[in-house]
């Protein structure tokens, strides 16, 4: 029998250069609130990280005598970072998590393109865990636009938001104390028609994962209040996780059935962490836990196939 | 690797949707604003109720806010549309604990009475103040106008009230600085009002020597500069009065360290006051008024530099001479290795007017203390007197006294503090004259 594989010499447009930079061009419908919301110091944040991601990046595959690759891709992880941070972040702490996830998680846990961990969304956690006070103080959208000084001093007094007091109109446009890119539903939804026109995520994925969780949401809620739902989908940020965070290059290993597990898989654990968990705990938690589980699936898949094409040879 | 058309049709695509993302916000913001509007005029009104009822609350934007130390001000707006009064959300530091206490104060517009006094929604809860503590000041400042003073009575309650005082002193206003400045930079100064032979007013303060930096007073008040307990403007204004209470520096029983036990709320150390004290009750009884030391201070300099007073721009914008004698230890020297003062080198009267003998101020029995900086001391009891300031605000200016918490002076302080820092803040917004 012969085994087919694709000729080295045919270069086809959808490469991992092409995936990155359409990931980082649809991530700027999110930057662009940040920036108009939180001001000046989430631009810095954005640009801070992402740069500092692409440094670090670069220096690893140097000491390690990798393949540099394409700078798109650890950019766009580097946005993804900071777009998920709270806009008072100090720039140490948004550094911190830049490094445990480029240096670490990218480094240790495989690499670019054979992660078992999304690095952003572990670098993100890793914050959370190091500096738990950082997460209170969500900054109210429109405020001190052109103060810097939260760059340097961090978060003020926390001011919980009560989100059951906000208008949907408030909560759709995503003017509310949130994360950084998290917020806005109209424009994570036009990343993510961005990168399906771009052809770069299966449609189904997002679609398995936001449907499964809907429904789950739906069936919990029906008998007390279904607008529990609609909240919880407007002002979770799960729109990000499923644009930015489960499908990602260097965790998702195929677009097959191990891909539709990973969404379901993800949707379910989200589901099951509502109960307990909230702001980026909920966002990150499930997708890392999804991570490692989908690369136990994707080994176990690879096992049977292999097993099923060798049983097949022999009888043949 | 990227192809030139695709790093073209890349960036053209981020660009653009980057204008029309932002254009896209810009314009959600626009039809989102009369829900935001209902939302926070909803939860302000019931935010506020208890301090400042109104028909709406408009943030106050003002350089003056950060200024005071201030989180936040409202003007609330009555249904005539004509302003009911101010709301300000303000944080001072417990100084029992070293926490903050945030504070909703509500001042009424045409009256400048206070409307509410209460803890802020926000406020974290880790002050020791307690509820029932804001509730005893608001009791007695609701509907009073501010600012207010705690712990004193107007002057002259009690004529027939004996006190001792000292004697020989000569009516008059005198003056006292160090001749150098502390390790920040302060120069300390007493001045001493007395009258018929009482000292009526004593006002503690120190200015810097890098003309940028505000009294030591006013640097208190915002938090810049820090002492332990209570804030130094607070320990001065009572030590201040005590001065006027016991009416001789001997008495607030200042122990070796420079410390006192005897005045509640006072742990600074009080060496350089109890100096400065008595060298303005020499200076009194040596009839060199504040003045003469001026003068003779401006002199002193002249003669330094050869007659360049001017130039050497040593005045401040308060007219207080600005030198400290570090770099000319032989300017005060006394043949026997002593120091003088201003008045001895001005005058160079050598005489000794440090008797500090006390008599009652109507001839009766005489008190009689020895060296400053013993380990014992004699208690104030408070009685009448007059004062100088509170907060930074003259007392002339104090439209409401109160008793305070019983027992709980760093509290009363505390919660004093911040309505007074919320008048002066109105009276810089407002241009108010109280």
């Amino acid at each position: 029998m012969t085994e087919r594989v694709k000729a080295p010499f045919i270069h086809t447009e959808n490469n991992d250069a092409y995936s990155a930079a359409a990931h980082l061009v649809s991530l700027v419908p999110a930057v662009a609130v940040g920036v108009v919301f939180y001001g000046l110091r989430a631009a810095v944040l954005i640009a801070f990280c992402s740069l500092l991601f692409a440094l670090s990046d670069d220096v690893c595959s140097r000491i390690r005598h990798m393949s540099r690759g394409s700078i798109l891709n650890p950019l766009f992880n580097g946005a993804v970072i900071a777009l998920l941070l709270p806009p008072d972040t100090p720039l140490y702490v948004a550094a911190t998590g830049v490094l445990f996830a480029s240096v670490i998680v990218r480094q240790l846990s495989g690499g670019r393109g054979s992660s078992f961990l999304n690095a952003a969304a572990a670098g993100r956690l890793f914050i959370r865990i190091l500096f738990p006070l950082n997460e209170a103080a969500l900054a109210i959208p429109g405020e001190n636009r052109l103060s810097l000084t939260s760059l340097l001093t961090g978060p003020r007094t926390p001011v919980p938001a009560d989100l059951s007091q906000y208008y949907f109109a408030e909560l759709f446009m995503g003017r509310f104390p949130s994360f950084i890119g998290t917020s806005c539903t109209v424009m994570l939804l036009a990343g993510l028609i961005y990168l399906l026109a771009k052809k770069v995520l299966k449609p189904y994925l997002p679609a398995c994962y936001l449907g499964m969780l809907t429904l789950l949401l739906l069936i919990k809620d029906i008998y007390m209040d279904t607008a529990q739902t609609g909240m919880f989908l407007l002002t979770s940020g799960i729109l990000f996780t499923a644009s930015y965070l489960i499908f990602d290059d260097d965790t998702v290993k195929s677009f097959g059935p191990v891909a539709v597990t990973q969404a379901f898989l993800c949707a379910g654990l989200t589901f099951l962490a509502s109960f307990k968990l909230t702001g980026i705990d909920l966002l990150v938690i499930p997708v890392l836990i999804t991570g490692i589980l989908t690369d136990v699936l994707d080994f176990a898949f690879k096992v049977i196939r292999a097993t099923a094409e060798e049983d097949s040879s022999v009888k043949s | 690797m990227l192809s030139r058309d695709n790093v073209v049709r890349f960036t053209v695509e981020a660009i653009l949707f980057f204008v029309l993302s932002a254009l896209l916000v810009v314009a959600g913001i626009l039809a989102t604003n009369s829900s935001e509007y209902t939302r926070v005029q909803s939860e302000l009104a019931v935010d506020f109720a208890g301090v400042l009822p109104a028909d709406s609350y408009v943030p106050v934007q003002s350089a003056l806010v950060e200024g005071y130390g201030i989180t936040n001000v409202y003007e609330g707006i009555g249904e005539d549309g004509n302003s009911n009064g101010y709301v300000v959300e303000i944080e001072v530091t417990d100084h029992q604990t070293g926490n903050p206490l945030n504070l909703l104060i509500g001042i009424d517009y045409n009256t400048a009475a206070l409307t509410g006094l209460e803890r802020a929604p926000d406020d974290q809860g880790l002050s020791a103040i307690t509820d029932e503590d804001i509730s005893v000041i608001l009791a007695q400042t609701l509907g009073q106008q501010i600012p207010v003073a705690y712990g004193v009575q107007r002057q002259d309650t009690d004529d027939n009230a004996e006190q001792q005082v000292l004697t020989g002193l000569n009516d008059g206003i005198y003056y006292a600085q160090t001749l150098s400045a502390d390790r920040s930079g302060y120069i300390d100064y007493v001045e001493m009002s007395i009258e018929n032979g009482v000292i009526t007013m004593v006002q503690w303060d120190a200015f810097n020597v890098d003309m940028n930096i505000k009294n030591r007073r006013e640097s208190s008040l915002d938090g810049v500069y820090e002492v332990s307990g209570l804030n130094w403007a607070s320990q001065s204004y009572i030590l201040c009065h005590a001065l006027m209470d016991v009416q001789n520096p001997d008495l607030l029983a200042m122990k070796s360290d420079g410390t006192t036990d005897i005045i509640d709320g006072v742990t600074v150390n009080i060496r350089t006051f109890v100096e400065l004290c008595v060298e303005c009750i020499e200076n009194s009884r040596a009839e060199f008024d504040k003045d003469m030391y001026f003068a003779g201070m401006r002199e002193i300099v002249d003669n330094l530099f050869e007659g360049d007073f001017e130039s050497l721009g040593v005045m401040n914008d308060d007219g207080f001479i600005v030198f400290t004698f570090d770099g000319y230890p032989g300017v005060f020297a006394l043949p026997d290795g002593g120091q003088m003062n201003v008045r001895q080198k001005i005058t160079g009267d050598l005489a000794d007017y440090s008797d500090f003998d006390s008599t009652a101020a109507d001839g009766g029995e005489q008190m009689t203390t020895t060296d400053r900086g013993n380990e014992d001391g004699i208690r104030t009891e408070d009685s009448a007197y007059d004062a100088d300031s509170i907060d930074g605000i003259p007392m002339a200016e104090i439209n409401t006294y109160i008793d305070g918490i019983e027992g709980d002076i760093m509290s009363t302080a505390d919660i004093v503090t911040a309505i007074n820092t919320t008048y002066r803040f109105l009276k810089d917004y407002l241009n108010w004259m109280a």
